[in-house]
């Protein structure tokens, strides 16, 4: 199938007073139509800026250094702004971690949802109304001719998610980039919203680029997934692979540190192991791999060298000198 | 499902019902009411046009109104004033007793427009035959103070608003742009305004008019006043706007609406302009009698409003000289009533900035 999205070595740095912070180096993935990337990491790993980048909504001091992302084809990085504009919300959109945060306070839903709708088609006023009410009721907030009327403060956290989905599939976009959106809710409503998701790919076709730092929400939609760490895709494969046969030291740590059961009254010991040490600073990177002052199978080598992406298996991309 | 019910709280009534509680601002807010009804409906108000002069009556003192006649309650009424030359040739005012004038409620008088639309010359109250009433004495021409006051609130009173409103759009948009582009953009806007500012404003303003014809017509006057104040007064405005933008714009809705796809100048207008309004409000009330005292600074320097047209800093102007206030005290009154103006605007500022606080209680 075709790539829908296709990243070439992005380089994503923000400049700060003294010190380059390299959020994002060498990113590289792409992305097939009808496809779901969970794109997993540790906090500040790079995830949501890689996300921003995509959006081009890095802002001063931050840059895109090097890099290009094809969405369907098109350079993003070479669009004109307005260009680019118009492509936000209309064929790539996107979800945020706060849904209170992400609606403005001052106007109703119906209102922030028309006038999406309004910026991106052309269609009549009398029209409008009608499919946000539509909207509403495909991501299940009900009864929609009344929420259309409340608040953000009026709506929970789980609906406020609804609305937001809402607006961001309100013109049919081809490339949906999520960006960790159940972190802020609790684990029931996380379920019902990733149930939306998968009845809203049925019924919408999009794409989507979803990213958290939850491995089990991960597995239940992801087709695939892309490991990052230090602002660097480690491993990228398809999610059964993945999950079956992990060949990044860190990936292995990340799946053998999900808990399995409840650890049982004080009998003591959890059965979950936890990575030592922490995410390296982003202005200040380790030497070598990123990842080898944590890894507990490095050598020599990994001190020396970034190792480079490799097909360590059919579409099974890694960066590491021990897998292949 | 009980929200179809009940009515959806907006954002905007809570504060209304907090600011009921502030009893100064209310009480403020009254008064700026009744001042703001009495500049509408001056013609009505005042039992003489602006220009209607006696100048036989030159700084005539109030009218006595007489409530009793030889013991007896009877209809008020007022005497003819009239005057003699005393040694000093210094006129000196007494009552014609002969003859009773009965004042009369509405009263048909001079012309005058409502809302500069209806033409009428009903009047709330006036004197028939040749006597006058002055219910606060009259001017050099002889003109009732009483009547200039409501005509000069007229001018007084709309260049606060007006000229805060035109320094609001600019200061509010400037800033806006300015804090949501930041980087050089907002480094030249922010240059500017602090070049105006630097300049004493009571001076810049002086220097602005006299760059501009002395001779103009009074409605010319009023716009160039207006015009002249608001430029003085938007940085103010637009550096606070700005600040307040370049918190907001980090803000995730304002993020939220970038990704969405939302133009540059929609979020301005609608996601960043919106937030800002709880500190103009109270910026803009707070700095209305700045522009009123601005207005009565160059109208008493003879700058302003020329007569026959009447503000009251020109009104004021009469006064300037002591001996004109020591023997015609009255001609001081104007002041009293910017005073008032001020005090209740700057009191109602307040309230409102209370009520805007989200730390107070509510």
């Amino acid at each position: 199938m075709e790539n829908i999205l296709e990243i070439k070595d992005l380089h994503t740095y923000f400049y700060t007073q003294g010190s380059v912070i390299k959020a994002v180096e060498g990113v590289s993935f792409s992305v097939k139509k009808g496809e779901v990337l969970g794109l997993v990491g540790e906090s500040a790993c790079g995830k949501s800026v890689t996300a921003s980048s995509i959006m081009r909504l890095i802002a001063p001091p931050g840059e895109i250094v090097k890099g290009q992302i094809f969405f369907e084809g098109e350079d993003l990085l070479k669009l004109s702004s307005p260009c680019m504009r118009r492509l936000r919300g209309n064929k790539i959109s996107m979800i945020f971690q706060e849904p209170q945060a992400a609606l403005n306070p001052l106007y109703t839903i119906g209102f922030q949802i028309e006038e999406m709708i309004k910026i991106h088609k052309n269609i009549s006023k009398s029209q409008i109304r009608p499919l946000a009410l539509e909207l509403l009721r495909k991501v299940g907030v009900n009864p929609p001719e009344i929420r259309i009327k409340d608040y953000p403060h009026n709506l929970s956290g789980g609906q406020a998610q609804r609305v937001m989905i809402a607006m961001a599939i309100s013109c049919n976009p081809a490339l949906l980039i999520a960006d960790e959106p159940t972190t802020a809710l609790d684990v029931t409503i996380q379920a019902q919203i990733m149930e939306l998701f998968t009845q809203l790919r049925q019924d919408f076709n999009f794409t989507l680029i979803f990213i958290t730092h939850n491995l089990a929400l991960c597995s239940q939609v992801a087709t695939c997934v892309a490991i990052m760490y230090g602002g660097r895709i480690v491993e990228l494969a398809p999610k059964d692979e993945i999950f079956t046969n992990p060949l990044h030291p860190y990936t292995q740590a990340l799946f053998s540190s999900i808990p399995r059961g409840m650890p049982r009254g004080n009998s003591g010991k959890s059965e979950f192991k936890v990575i030592q040490g922490v995410v390296p600073d982003a202005s200040s990177k380790p030497k070598g791999c990123y990842f080898h002052p944590r890894c507990c199978l490095r050598k020599e080598v990994c001190t020396e060298g970034y190792p480079e992406f490799i097909e360590a298996r059919p579409e099974h991309w890694v960066s590491c000198f021990m897998a292949g | 499902m009980q929200t179809a019910n009940c009515k959806i709280k907006r954002p905007t009534n809570t504060g209304f019902r907090k600011l009921r509680r502030h009893k100064l601002a209310m009480i403020s807010f009254y008064v700026l009411v009744f001042l703001y009804a009495s500049a509408i409906f001056a013609g009505f108000i005042a039992p003489y046009h602006f220009d209607n002069e006696n100048r036989v009556l030159s700084y005539a003192p109030a009218t006595k109104i007489y409530f009793f006649n030889e013991g007896k309650i009877s209809r008020p009424f007022v005497y003819l004033t009239s005057y003699r030359f005393d040694e000093f040739y210094n006129r000196v005012y007494r009552q014609d007793k002969s003859k009773k004038y009965f004042l009369k409620f509405f009263m048909r008088g001079d012309d005058y427009r409502i809302f500069g639309l209806f033409k009428t010359n009903v009047h709330l109250f006036g004197v028939e035959g040749e006597a006058r009433i002055y219910l606060l004495g009259a001017d050099s021409r002889g003109r009732d103070l009483f009547s200039r006051i409501f005509y000069g609130g007229q001018v007084s009173l709309s260049i606060g608003l007006v000229g805060v409103l035109i320094s609001l759009i600019i200061g509010v948009f400037i800033g806006g742009i300015s804090g949501y582009f930041s980087g050089r953009i907002d480094n030249i806007i922010m240059r500017a305004c602090e070049i105006i500012m630097a300049i004493p404003g009571f001076y810049l303003m002086l220097a602005l008019r006299s760059i501009f014809s002395y001779s103009l017509t009074s409605v010319q006057i009023y716009f160039l006043i207006v015009l002249i104040m608001s430029f003085i007064g938007w940085p103010g405005i637009a550096r606070v706007v700005r600040g307040m933008a370049l918190s907001l714009r980090e803000r995730e809705f304002v993020l939220a609406a970038k990704a969405l796809g939302v133009p540059d100048a929609k979020i301005i207008l609608r996601h960043i302009i919106p937030h800002t309004f709880s500190y103009v409000i109270v910026a803009a009330t707070l700095s209305i009698p700045g522009y009123i005292l601005g207005e009565s600074a160059l109208s008493l320097l003879g700058l302003g409003i020329q007569d026959p047209y009447a503000s009251w800093g020109n009104l004021l102007s009469e006064s300037m000289a002591i001996a004109q206030i020591k023997f015609h005290p009255w001609i001081l009154i104007p002041g009293v009533f910017i005073f008032i103006t001020v005090m209740a605007f700057n009191l109602l500022g307040d309230g409102l900035r209370d009520v805007s606080d989200p730390k107070m209680p509510k």
